[in-house]
């Protein structure tokens, strides 16, 4: 019988991991971002932004920039467009690397790139309820900063200041902010957590994590994208990882200089990146939903998280296996993706002409 | 249409109007930047472009003189930096030759951004030429100038050899009566900053693995640029041909915006993950990207744009053949070290039975003293990284050291110390592998970052 599924179990790694100490500014002229990348919404108005040219984490208090005139978000037609309109470029130079709502104003908020050379600029945007979309300014804005740790470096000469990993993704929950990141020298993930406000602790977290294949192979993948998810009653991660398999592992478990096992739910097939998750609830029951950039938009019932076994046999006649899920027909070109309410999400879908559009969707 | 230079400031404009009459005509000729401003910035660097055009109705008479109107695309001339650095400032828009009563009269109004921005309003012109009635003007800055000039500076600098538009439109003016008045022309102008000249210079300098054989489950490729290159994805660019220059299908991670370095100067390619693992559906259906026996040469297109948005100055190609795969662990017990001479700062040479990954062996391979102190100096690798050579910053003192390697450290299979790329033990539910496969003693982890092997040695 061919072997098509990609993987059965994860095992979690854990080790200590010390981060620099961070710092609390309030300056003037706001912070300085080389390239501005994923986003993550945490407490009273606070916005995370991941700033992988600066391999550092800036935490935006967002004051009166945290809404714009109009509570709420409103379609945008062709976003990428007026974008580039707006900041006085090609739509062939805006990259929109992230959205995330502000569970405040349920304003959209954007972090986007002008330009892809040595003039590239990071840009934050807002898009409220009138559908205007306003660039937040950061000048004034108070904020702290976590700088990022070195890749690991056993000869201090070599390079002295490697930065080799980028930040995926980005989660914010029980004053933690969970950070995943991908290497461009090892086939890998990481997962980083550290408690916010920044100021009050300096170090955190540090999980790499892999999965094996049908019981007989294990390797490396890299993490995109992941929630946090309680399951009979325990904080867990859900992780989705390159080509596809779903993961879940609990949080209490890790612990510097533990070894965790983590499990893999689902295999939801190859050549496929997963972009964004949300949870959300419907009728009474709890889903998961799963943008990819091959195999659209998945909704995945959280009914069977606790009881799935994890993958460890060969699966036939497919490429998925494990817990059940369907396929959105509605929803594609997904390429953002957020909750906006208890029955809506804001997605960027990009058309069959290649426009980009926010829009906002009923949650299947 | 007319087309006019301005050699002697280095400006040139074009000019052209809808009308059958030369637009100077009703507008007087384009004036000079004043010899102050074109004293303190070197004006050819910022060359105008201008086609200034009416709309309609040219044979209207205005209710306000607009002769003397102009468009210009300049350096702001008050906007340098503390330290005068004048190369820092943006291009800004300016309106020069309005009545100074009108201009008297914005002073006293204040406008609003919007009502600024009805009266003098910057769109960007798309590169599709699609014309969006709906677009939004250029984000910006509108002031009014000492110099009696309005300006308009945007958020974000001009780019250049990009088209703006811009439009003025008089009947927005303060003080202008629109229901009262017959309504006036307004003015339009195309202003771009010139491209700068394409001169290409950036090249791949080198690709690693630096040798001709790889495996067939060879992992990844690290393309080193000349320059810092833009952030896009590498593989539109890449093409990988088999020995009879066919073209190989989907060889590598089809998702390639993400493995630039901090610098933009090395890009890392992974052949596909999921056609290297044995089992998995890729595998099964199109085997292995590379297969051995066979050679190959990996293609680098030429139009990769480095950060400047230039090509590369040449095409590079790579030939390499391929060996059997490589399914086996590191195994460190197998480095050989030449050890040099106390008080000397001769090289500290190791060895490999087979290549290692470029990038893992210069950042994650160090020396201690028995102290657990880094050891600082310049590493090398050599032999198409077979070899790690290491000269310490100061003479060797003599004692005891050891060689420190991360068991991140890989071969080009990417096979770590003690951990295959694919590992096939089982633990003892059969369902999840945690153990390493690798030699005694190996760490009991894998991969984690506090994980290294030492290889003690003495410097007499």
């Amino acid at each position: 019988m061919p072997y098509r599924t990609l993987c059965s179990l994860c095992v979690v790694g854990l080790s200590l991991f010390v981060l620099a100490p961070a710092h609390t500014l309030s300056a003037a002229e706001g912070p300085t971002l080389i390239a501005g990348g994923p986003l993550a919404f945490g407490p009273d108005n606070v916005l995370f932004i991941a700033d992988n040219g600066a391999a550092k984490i800036v935490a935006l208090e967002l004051g009166a920039e945290g809404a714009g005139a109009t509570p709420g978000t409103l379609d945008v037609p062709g976003i990428d467009r007026k974008i580039a309109a707006l900041l006085g470029t090609d739509p062939s130079e805006i990259q929109i690397n992230d959205l995330a709502v502000n569970p405040v104003s349920h304003n959209a908020f954007l972090s986007v790139s002008r330009g892809r050379g040595a003039n590239a600029t990071p840009v934050l945007l807002r898009v409220d309820g009138a559908g205007t979309i306003d660039v937040v300014s950061l000048s004034g804005v108070t904020y702290t900063e976590l700088a990022l740790p070195n890749a690991p470096a056993s000869n201090p000469s070599a390079r002295r200041n490697p930065r080799s990993s980028s930040v995926t993704d980005m989660s914010f929950v029980d004053d933690q902010l969970f950070i995943a990141g991908l290497s461009s020298e090892e086939f890998s993930s990481k997962l980083r957590a550290v408690e916010y406000p920044f100021a009050s602790i300096n170090s955190g977290t540090s999980v790499e994590i892999w999965h094996a294949a049908h019981g007989r192979f294990e390797t490396h993948s890299p993490v995109y994208t992941f929630v946090p998810y309680e399951i009979g009653g325990e904080q867990n991660r859900i992780a989705g990882y390159l080509c596809t398999p779903l993961v879940k592992f609990p949080v209490s478990a890790l612990q510097p200089g533990a070894k965790v096992m983590g499990t893999t739910i689902a295999e939801l097939g190859s050549g496929n990146r997963p972009i964004d998750m949300v949870v959300y609830e419907k009728d009474g029951a709890d889903y998961l939903l799963m943008s990819n950039t091959s195999h659209g938009v998945m909704k995945i019932p959280t009914s069977d998280f606790d009881t799935q076994p994890g993958l460890s046999e060969p699966v036939g006649g497919g490429d998925t296996a494990g817990v059940t899920f369907e396929t959105i027909p509605q929803l594609t070109g997904i390429e953002q993706l957020d909750l906006l309410d208890d029955e809506r999400i804001v997605v960027i879908a990009r058309s069959d002409a290649g426009q980009a559009n926010l829009e906002l969707r009923a949650l299947p | 249409m007319a087309h006019a230079s301005n050699a002697d400031n280095g400006m040139q404009v074009t000019s052209a109007c809808k009308d059958t009459r030369d637009w100077r005509q009703r507008t007087g000729a384009v004036p000079r930047f004043r010899p102050a401003r074109a004293a303190i910035r070197d004006v050819a660097t910022l060359v105008l472009v201008g086609v200034v055009s009416f709309i309609a109705g040219c044979a209207k008479a205005p209710m306000v003189d607009m002769s003397g109107v102009a468009i210009t695309l300049a350096p702001g001339p008050e906007d340098a930096d503390a330290a005068g650095d004048v190369d820092t400032v943006a291009a800004s828009i300016y309106v020069t030759g309005l009545p100074s009563t009108q201009v008297a009269a914005l002073r006293a109004t204040g406008l609003t951004e919007a009502q600024w921005a009805n009266l003098l309003r910057v769109t960007v012109v798309m590169e599709d030429g699609a014309g969006d009635t709906d677009l939004p003007p250029v984000l910006g800055s509108h002031a009014v100038g000492e110099d009696d000039s309005l300006r308009f500076t945007p958020l974000f600098p001009f780019d250049a050899g990009r088209s703006y538009a811009v439009r003025l439109d008089p009947n927005r003016l303060p003080g202008h009566d629109a229901a009262a008045a017959e309504a006036m022309d307004t003015l339009e102008a195309m202003v771009a900053l010139p491209r700068p000249d394409i001169q290409p210079t950036t090249v791949v300098e080198r690709i690693y693995p630096s040798g001709d054989r790889v495996p067939e489950n060879q992992l990844k490729l690290y393309l080193h640029f000349s320059a810092p290159m833009s952030h896009v994805d590498g593989l539109a660019y890449l093409r990988l041909l088999d020995r009879r220059g066919r073209e190989v299908e989907a060889p590598f991670l089809p998702f390639g915006l993400d493995f630039w370095d901090r610098d933009h100067l090395r890009y890392t390619v992974f052949f596909d993950p999921g056609r290297i693992k044995q089992g998995l559906e890729l595998n099964e259906l199109l085997g292995r990207s590379l297969q051995a026996g066979e050679t190959y040469t990996l293609v680098v297109d030429p139009a990769w744009p480095d950060a400047a948005g230039n090509p590369l100055q040449a095409p590079f190609e790579k030939r390499f053949s391929v060996g059997p795969a490589d399914t086996s662990p590191l195994d460190h017990t197998t480095w050989r070290l030449r050890v040099p001479a106390g008080g000397s700062t001769q090289r500290l040479v190791v060895s490999f039975p087979e290549p290692l990954d470029h990038a893992l062996m210069r950042r994650a391979i160090g020396v201690e003293t028995d102290a657990g102190e880094s050891v600082p100096g310049e590493v090398e690798t050599g032999n198409w990284e077979t070899r790690w050579m290491m000269t310490p910053a100061r003479p060797w003192v003599p004692g005891a050291y050891a060689l420190v390697a991360s068991t991140i450290v890989e071969d080009l299979a990417g096979n770590q110390i003690g951990t295959p790329f694919e590992i096939s033990a089982l633990d003892p539910t059969g369902n999840a592998v945690s153990a390493r496969a690798g030699p005694a003693g190996a760490p009991a982890s894998h991969g984690t970052l506090d994980d290294t092997v030492r290889i003690p040695f003495d410097i007499r």
